[in-house]
């Protein structure tokens, strides 16, 4: 199933963006260019999530966050440059379910779209095509057993190194920059350390070899590390 | 006469009474003038400072918009155009710097009413510091500077304060110590005796800039070498910390600069 997301921005160049980043990332979106009936779009377009800007023109988004709640249950997101207590309070009064300040980070609005469309059509409902093993060459990194393994070679991981693991695999044969991995392994209580990095890529090569992997982490001096095929790398 | 008017007779009966002489009456009329004049003034230049602060806020919050364009035209063209990079991270880092000087501005604009804002409740000094580092994350991440937290606290830190403020507060805190800081360094962060202390490692401000870097507009000569101090900063912990009554020491020396906050 894709869902289906309503951005009603009037900012031409945000909603143009927001639509690319999401059909990038598997969404439909639904543009409202006509603020006069948006509820008649609304009505159309039947959307799983509704992106609102506050100020718009005619109306603004408080008027449609309650025009929307009088026939639907649908999470609303409001995406405004005021950032102070009231007008979130306003929003949330309103109808809306969340909100995010301008500017903010794509990683930051995904989380809030996932957030909400988990809590209001399950758990991640497509589950079954999701590809939960991620293989490069004969190496398997399983996401959902937490394990490395290679033919008849298993090695499971700590949630650290699987997190680590997960971002080189997926960026093969791309660099992993540092930034990303303190980024990926962040953790709210005990934040992150240097060391804890290190400590982690060293255990994960350790296991890669374990496995007899074809694969090993190379660094790449004050940059990152990047997940290498030792067959293919030409001496 | 003024001796009369000051301590003898009311106002009342001196407008009401006949006995008294025609430069008595006459004064009493310009006094009253002079007060009506006065309270118009105020009342003008009261509407003047709404009216612009409501002029900054709506600015302000305008410039938001171009900004989250700009950011995520960048993060678009992050996956696109992974070449380019570094030039993208650049892009990212300044437009971060406008927005926070942004938001001084509008948290220097709030701050004007301060007192009248506050909100004093009961608080976890540690939970408190421990968003405040979860809110910088990307900050202390782009710049390779790691938060070490301790609490040698054996029960809570409970403390009396306003939470907004006092977050705002220790954000800018937080920052400067992560903008000051060597490369690869870590930002010591610890709670002791209700004491918070922050310490960072790297150039100590020069003796003749300390006693200074809380005065509004002023920018050290590392903040003016490093081109992004705005000098609203540390103006507003002092303003914030001394309306929540938390006394506060900066020192630097030896190449470390440590604030503390006793509270």
């Amino acid at each position: 199933m894709t869902y289906n997301i309503l951005i009603i921005e009037d900012e031409v160049l945000i909603r143009e963006q927001l639509k690319e980043y999401l059909e990038a990332h598997d969404f439909t979106c639904t543009i409202e260019t006509n603020f006069e009936n948006i509820m008649e779009t609304f009505n159309k377009s039947n959307p799983h999530l509704v992106l609102m800007d506050i100020n718009l023109p005619v109306f603004d988004g408080y008027y449609w966050a309650r025009k929307i709640r009088q026939t639907s249950t649908i999470p609303i997101i409001i995406v405004s440059a005021r950032n102070n207590d009231i007008d979130q309070i306003y929003g949330i009064e309103n109808g809306a379910d969340d909100f995010i300040t301008k500017p903010f980070s794509f990683e930051l609005l995904m989380v809030k779209i996932n957030s909400h469309l988990r809590r209001v059509y399950g758990e991640y409902a497509p589950t079954e095509n999701r590809q939960n093993i991620l293989t490069i060459g004969q190496t398997n990194l399983n996401i959902d057993t937490v394990e490395l393994s290679n033919s008849d070679f298993n090695e499971s991981l700590s949630i650290t190194e699987l997190k680590l693991a997960k971002s080189l695999f997926e960026a093969y044969p791309n660099l992993v920059k540092r930034q990303k991995f303190f980024s990926v392994i962040w953790d709210e209580h005990d934040f992150v350390e240097e060391n804890t990095l290190t400590v982690n890529i060293k255990r994960l090569r350790n296991k890669l070899s374990l496995v007899h992997s074809d694969l090993e982490i190379r660094t790449i001096r004050g940059a990152g590390y990047q997940l290498v095929n030792k067959n293919e790398t030409l001496y | 006469m003024y001796k009369t008017l000051t301590t003898n007779k009311s106002m009342n009966q001196i407008m009401e009474g006949n006995s008294h002489s025609s430069i008595e009456r006459q004064f009493f009329n310009q006094l009253m003038a002079l007060k009506q004049e006065a309270f118009r003034n105020e009342v003008t230049a009261n509407n003047h400072l709404k009216q612009q602060e409501a002029l900054i806020s709506h600015s302000v919050h305008q410039l938001k918009t171009p900004l989250a364009s700009i950011n995520l035209i960048v993060e678009n063209n992050q996956l696109k155009n992974p070449e380019l990079d570094s030039i993208w991270e650049t892009l990212l880092l300044e437009s971060h710097k406008l927005d926070n000087s942004l938001n001084q501005v509008l948290l220097y604009t709030r701050s004007t009413h301060l007192l009248a804002d506050l909100n004093i409740e009961e608080l976890n000094l540690e939970s408190i510091v421990k968003e405040v580092i979860n809110d910088l994350r990307n900050y202390f991440i782009q710049l390779s500077i790691f938060p070490k937290f301790k609490n040698h606290d054996d029960e809570a830190t409970i403390i009396y304060s306003d939470k907004k403020w006092l977050r705002v507060a220790i954000y800018q805190l937080l920052t400067n110590a992560i903008k000051y800081s060597d490369p690869d360094q870590s930002v010591m962060i610890t709670i002791s005796n209700c004491q918070l202390i922050i310490t960072n490692i790297g150039d100590s401000i020069p003796k003749k800039d300390i006693n200074r870097v809380f005065d509004l507009f002023y920018t050290g000569s590392k903040g003016r070498d490093k081109g992004e101090a705005t000098g609203i900063g540390l103006y507003l912990v002092k303003e914030i910390l001394t309306a929540l009554e938390h006394d506060f020491i900066l020192t630097s020396q030896n190449h470390e600069t440590t604030v503390s906050i006793d509270f």
